[in-house]
């Protein structure tokens, strides 16, 4: 149990910093669920109980017509998909336990990146405490975002506008910061761009062919030792 | 609150929690072949760098210059995080660049 607190102590503290970046990432959504129509309690509803950027975004402003929601739903499944792959990879390091099921709810970008770089043991209680402080962020965020008037300015448009791109940028930063493999990654850039604007597909499915390629050829091509050189020393 | 938009969040809840704990539960203890657990490892990384060049690339009717701010932000910060590993650092920084950058491209 101390081992699984001091695990945990080290989440929450690494987890705020990261949390915070979370929280602008909260307030942007806030100011574009308030413009799309949403109310201020509809708005913090979404982010309690959906607790997914990319899926909140994608359903502002949707129809309710039963055609539309179908549209949201299995886009939704789309951008779940980063989700599936990381989940599936948390499960590598699994002892089989509850608690490591129910963590699973946490499971964002940021606490799965952070995580991977964690090279302590009582990984789980690291990312319990990671996935309490960045939902929690999070949250304080939306709320902040529903309740304190932001003054209009082109600066803050562009720096909310710019926060997905830069956040998502960091945590490839962090990925490689943690001594995983680039060339995957950068092959999977490449692809995407070329499965969107060779081939003309939609950017998400773009994304997912020319991450799959790219993985696949990595995993199957090159010779196998781990990625990380903690992998499989964490549990 | 409008009933219609508690029974979409619920519904969106439902699927991202599905994509969450789903195959976590299906594959948590389970003996995987060693490129089964490489392909494992390295896709969710695959799948970040292919949905954010998504987000950074322009689109339909937009020139590359409008996405330069964007671009110079994500390298700020990955030239402070990458190093230092200073989260909060890098994307302030990234952030002002590209809210910067946006007043000159």
């Amino acid at each position: 149990m101390g081992s699984l607190s001091q695990g945990m102590k080290l989440g929450l503290r690494d987890g705020t910093a990261v949390g915070l970046t979370a929280g602008l990432l909260g307030l942007m959504y806030a100011l574009a669920a308030l413009e799309s129509g949403l109310r201020p309690l509809e708005t913090v509803f979404y982010s309690l109980v959906v607790y997914s950027a990319a899926v909140q975004f994608a359903a502002l402003g949707t129809d309710t017509a039963p055609g539309a929601l179908l549209a949201l739903i299995s886009g939704s499944l789309f951008i779940c998909t980063r989700n599936v792959l990381m989940s599936l990879d948390m499960a590598r390091d699994s002892r089989g336990r509850l608690v490591e099921l129910l963590s699973m709810a946490g499971l964002v970008d940021a606490a799965w990146a952070m995580t991977r770089g964690y090279k302590k043991e009582d990984v789980w209680g690291y990312f319990w405490g990671q996935a309490i402080a960045i939902y929690v962020l999070w949250m304080a965020g939306t709320i902040a975002g529903v309740v304190v008037p932001l003054p209009e300015h082109p600066l803050i448009t562009a720096a909310f506008a710019a926060t997905p791109v830069v956040f998502f940028s960091l945590m490839i930063a962090l990925l490689w910061r943690n001594g995983v493999n680039k060339l995957p990654h950068l092959g999977a850039a490449l692809l995407t761009v070329g499965a969107a604007k060779v081939l003309g597909l939609p950017d998400t499915a773009a994304a997912l062919l020319g991450a799959s390629m790219a993985g696949f050829a990595f995993a199957m091509l090159t010779p196998l030792e781990a990625v990380t050189a903690d992998a499989g020393d964490k549990s | 609150m409008r009933l219609d938009v508690v029974l979409i969040g619920l519904a969106l809840s439902a699927v991202v929690m599905i994509s969450r704990m789903g195959p976590f539960a299906l594959l948590a203890g389970r003996t995987l072949h060693p490129r089964v657990r490489k392909l494992i490892e390295v896709m969710p990384g695959c799948a970040i760098a292919g949905f954010l060049i998504t987000w950074a690339l322009p689109s339909e009717g937009e020139a590359i210059v409008e996405k330069l701010p964007l671009w110079l932000g994500s390298l700020t910060g990955i030239a402070i995080c990458w190093p230092t590993g200073r989260l909060l650092l890098s994307i302030l920084a990234g952030l002002s660049v590209a809210s910067l950058g946006s007043l000159v491209f």
